[in-house]
């Protein structure tokens, strides 16, 4: 289908959240194209986690959270979607921490899929095997599948998150600063995925390292407390900023 | 979170607080007004009236407390759940709820357990009015039918209210004990609140709120004991029946609460 490639498969128009009294975004509006590295840019408490965690809707259980304006998926409504999680099946996440469940490695990535109703089978271990082969992480675990993932360094268990959340087989992936927690080697290995994975999917990447935004993404925004200041293609972004804040920003005078 | 947001929470925590004071004080206060006037027929006060004819056969065994304080702390549980895991935080029914376990749980047992039994026996009958429609305790197996039905179902209420409160303090405490990330990470995955809960709050949880159910069932036990003590005391020259029970009583309670101890104990060494 052409034309649906071409929409965007992800509008939001003029998005304002509120936690209580406190406005965290202010009238967000863009576009998300398919097989593209969205990444949002900008320093701490601008809003960048607010943002991407509405996509997925895990802002539903934050108390006193409050939104306006539109958020379309595929082009419907996201907030009008009764059933959240058949929602999130299509929108993963990956976390700032690789957050780990307390059972082994393979039971680990296979979660999706047993939550989904399968049963341990050969499908089971191929899609196991499938996605970490997917992420590079195979050869390194095949040996411990049964044991627990705590012996694993922190980049192998966020490397080993971004296949649990594979084996949903999203549509959107959202990573919410994944390198967050990491040392600059095994950021490299999360870069080279994140962009390896755009070939298949949407991917939605925060982050407050500036340079780390412009290796990874195609299009980018800079947030500067809950605005959306610019939003364009990284290069021109970086390179010929049209904003006077995204210029500090980006040259590091700002935050 | 800014400071204006905490100073109008903190507001409205104080005055939910004052009007669950004020709920129970009122209660209390009523009822014991009305246990004052009460005359027995014997022409005794009723307090001591009620003492006297209540509490020996309120511990003629222990399968009372024990089965009563169970089921309280099955209900217990099953309401903490769908008040922590249901009802958003800022729903103002489970914060007047929480600001009367808060008080509940902080009134000694003793004095608890003595004023509940109080205000308990003087109404029995109208409770045997209003409970009418549930079955009678001569129905049930492990009841011993010399028990009357009135008392049965004071004795109920007391150690429901007892156990309850607490069971809900330290069931909500061990779901909160559960960490955010965890919770999300399961739900960005796609999985449902039911999935979430039984494949990662409650065998996280389940220690501590069995932890938890120890505790409370500890303390029904205690205040059965120290009100035996207090009753031996007062009312027996001969304390030879009755020291026994008391001793029991207190056992039980001690090695229930120490039980609850060391597996708290337990499980923050396992999480360290």
């Amino acid at each position: 289908m052409p034309t649906a490639e071409k929409q965007p498969i992800l509008s939001i128009r003029n998005l304002n959240i509120w936690y209580g009294d406190k406005q965290i975004l202010r009238d967000l509006s863009f576009e998300v194209q398919r097989r593209q590295v969205t990444a949002f840019i900008g320093p701490t408490n601008c809003g960048k986690s607010t943002l991407v965690r509405c996509i997925n809707r895990l802002n539903d259980f934050t108390p006193n959270f409050r939104s306006t304006g539109e958020i379309l998926f595929n082009g419907s409504h996201l907030h009008e979607a009764s059933d959240a999680t058949a929602l999130r099946k299509q929108i993963g996440m990956v976390f700032r921490k690789p957050v780990l469940f307390r059972c082994s490695i393979y039971e680990n990535v296979a979660y999706g899929a047993r939550i989904s109703g399968a049963s341990r089978s050969t499908s089971l271990d191929g899609i196991v095997e499938k996605n970490l082969r997917k992420i590079g992480l195979w050869s390194e675990v095949e040996n411990i599948l049964d044991e627990t993932p705590a012996q694993l360094s922190t980049g192998q268990q966020q490397l080993l998150c971004v296949a649990r959340a594979l084996v949903v087989e999203p549509e959107v992936l959202i990573f919410d600063e994944p390198c967050g927690e990491l040392d600059p080697i095994e950021t490299v290995k999360i870069e080279r995925l994140v962009r390896d994975l755009a070939d298949d999917y949407t991917l939605i990447f925060a982050t407050n390292k500036r340079r780390q935004a412009a290796r990874v993404s195609d299009v980018a925004g800079f947030l500067y407390s809950g605005e959306l200041v610019e939003f364009g293609a990284t290069e021109r972004l970086f390179t010929n900023p049209q904003d006077n804040r995204t210029e500090q920003y980006v040259t590091g005078r700002l935050g | 979170m800014n400071a204006m947001t905490t100073r109008a929470e903190r507001k409205q925590k104080v005055v939910l607080q004052s009007i669950a004071f004020i709920i129970l004080g009122v209660a209390f206060i009523f009822l014991w007004h009305a246990l004052k006037n009460a005359r027995a027929p014997s022409g005794q006060p009723a307090l001591e009236a009620i003492l006297r004819s209540a509490l020996p056969s309120l511990f003629n065994n222990l399968y009372i407390v024990l089965s009563i304080s169970l089921l309280a702390i099955l209900f217990g549980i099953a309401f903490a759940f769908y008040l922590e895991e249901w009802l958003p935080v800022t729903n103002w029914i489970r914060r007047l709820i929480e600001s009367l376990v808060a008080i509940l749980t902080g009134i000694p047992s003793l004095a608890y357990g003595i004023l509940a039994i109080l205000i308990f026996f003087s109404y029995a009958d109208t409770l045997k009015e209003a409970v009418k429609t549930f079955p009678s305790p001569e129905n049930i197996g492990t009841i011993p039918s010399q028990i009357e039905t009135t008392v049965f179902y004071a004795e109920a209420l007391t150690f429901i209210l007892m156990v309850m409160p607490l069971t809900i303090k330290t069931t909500q405490e061990a779901l909160r004990s559960v960490a955010t990330p965890i919770r999300e990470a399961a739900y960005a995955l796609g999985a449902s609140q039911w999935q979430v809960l039984t494949r990662h709050v409650v065998p996280i949880a389940f220690i501590r709120m069995l932890a938890g159910g120890c505790r409370a069932m500890s303390r029904a036990f205690a205040t059965a004991a120290l009100l035996i003590g207090i009753y031996t005391w007062y009312y027996t020259t001969d304390a030879g029946g009755m020291s026994g029970r008391f001793l029991l009583f207190l056992g039980v309670a001690l090695v229930l609460s120490v039980f609850s101890s060391s597996l708290t104990e337990v499980y923050d060494s396992d999480l360290a």
